[in-house]
């Protein structure tokens, strides 16, 4: 009789999981869609300023603004950004892995790490990589500022030559069902310049070089803050799906476990009628 | 000739739209400057403060942070009319 106890027990434990990823799959769902409205919002701004610098870049010489300079490469600075919260599949740890073998490419001792998310941050302190700075905990109530703060920076460690080039390796967005690993260099920042923009008669105040010079910062805000929704726009997609596995495996599980559980109450009331026929039995010897 | 344009107002967390603009008001980095229809092409820093646009019908104020304003209004030439304001924040304020 302990068996029908411990398989009807089973059950219900896998029951109640299956109910808490069913919920943990629906939360996400909601989340993705949320993420990705806010990530269409965000694309009339960053086209328009993408444009602007692209109009403006071909009339002033590139050397004055320090953003766009290129350097020669000595350290380089690499953002990695993962989530907070695990239980999304391979969300993170592709994420990690891809990082890892990228800073073995370009040397350990000359990459400084951005880590944002988690994640990242324990898993990069931990093993002794030259951590800079760890972003964590902002995912539930981002907005732009955070965004902002997290590009000001790397910026700043840029126009300090502490780092001559910077990377962002992200997850994009690609379908709910899958998410492009990416590795982008974000600084000095690459502009295809318009040369074939027309160039009506323009009045710039203060001055073009000004103005690309503080359009080229904003442009690299609105990036990174792109790139954060896409991050977690994906990391709710991934989480979303494995809920969904986690769920179809627990329906799966708890189909086998009734099977058994139905073959065992039989086999239970097969041995009691057995047990009576046989007492009869033996009373009418 | 009507005498209104087009107004957007982008920030990466909202776009604000307007169809018939008759005047705004922006806080330019050497101090509020106004613009009309026909207005010569121009792109503009703009500092913090309050952009006020008056549509054919009232008037709207946000206040915003520093951004810039890219304004296609001249008929000179065979670019649409059209002003836009990209700033960083802006927020509808009450009136």
């Amino acid at each position: 009789m302990a068996n029908l106890k411990n398989l009807s027990e089973r059950i219900k434990s896998v029951t109640s999981i299956q109910q808490v990823t069913k919920a943990m799959k629906m939360v996400a769902a909601a989340k993705v869609k949320k993420a990705q409205e806010k990530m269409e919002i965000s694309r009339p701004y960053s086209k328009s300023t993408q444009d602007l610098i692209c109009r403006i870049l071909p009339q002033i010489s590139v050397s004055d603004i320090s953003l766009v300079e290129k350097r020669k490469v000595k350290n380089t600075g690499v953002i990695v950004i993962t989530s907070d919260r695990g239980f999304a599949g391979s969300f993170n740890s592709s994420v990690i892995r891809l990082a890892e073998k990228e800073i073995e490419k370009l040397g350990k001792d000359s990459v400084q790490l951005f880590c944002l998310g988690k994640k990242a941050s324990e898993y990069f302190s931990k093993r002794d990589f030259n951590v800079k700075e760890t972003y964590f905990d902002f995912w539930k109530d981002m907005n732009y500022d955070t965004a902002s703060n997290i590009s000001a920076s790397f910026i700043n460690s840029f126009e300090n030559n502490e780092i001559d080039e910077v990377h962002v390796i992200y997850n994009r967005f690609k379908t709910l069902a899958s998410q492009d690993l990416i590795m982008e260099k974000v600084l000095p920042v690459d502009f295809t310049a318009d040369y074939n923009a027309t160039n009506y008669n323009y009045d710039y105040e203060p001055g073009q070089k000004e103005i690309v010079s503080t359009l080229i910062p904003k442009h690299i805000n609105v990036q990174m803050w792109q790139q954060l929704l896409e991050s977690y726009s994906s990391e709710e997609a991934a989480r979303m799906i494995a809920m969904d596995n986690a769920t179809e495996n627990a329906k799966e599980i708890i189909k086998e476990l009734k099977l058994e559980f139905n073959k065992a109450r039989q086999a239970a009331i097969t041995t009691e009628m057995l047990e009576i026929v046989g007492g009869a039995e033996a009373l009418v010897d | 000739m009507s005498k209104l344009f087009k107004l957007d107002i982008v920030t990466p967390i909202k776009t604000f739209s307007f169809d018939n603009v008759s005047y705004v008001k922006c806080p330019g980095v050497d101090g509020y400057f106004g613009i009309m229809k026909n207005h010569t092409n121009s792109i503009i820093n703009l500092t913090d403060g309050t952009i006020s646009v008056k549509t054919d019908k009232n008037e709207v104020k946000f206040s915003c942070s520093y951004g810039i304003a890219d304004i296609n209004s001249d008929s000179s030439d065979d670019i649409e009319d059209k002003v836009l304001l990209l700033v960083e924040n802006a927020e509808e304020l009450e009136k």
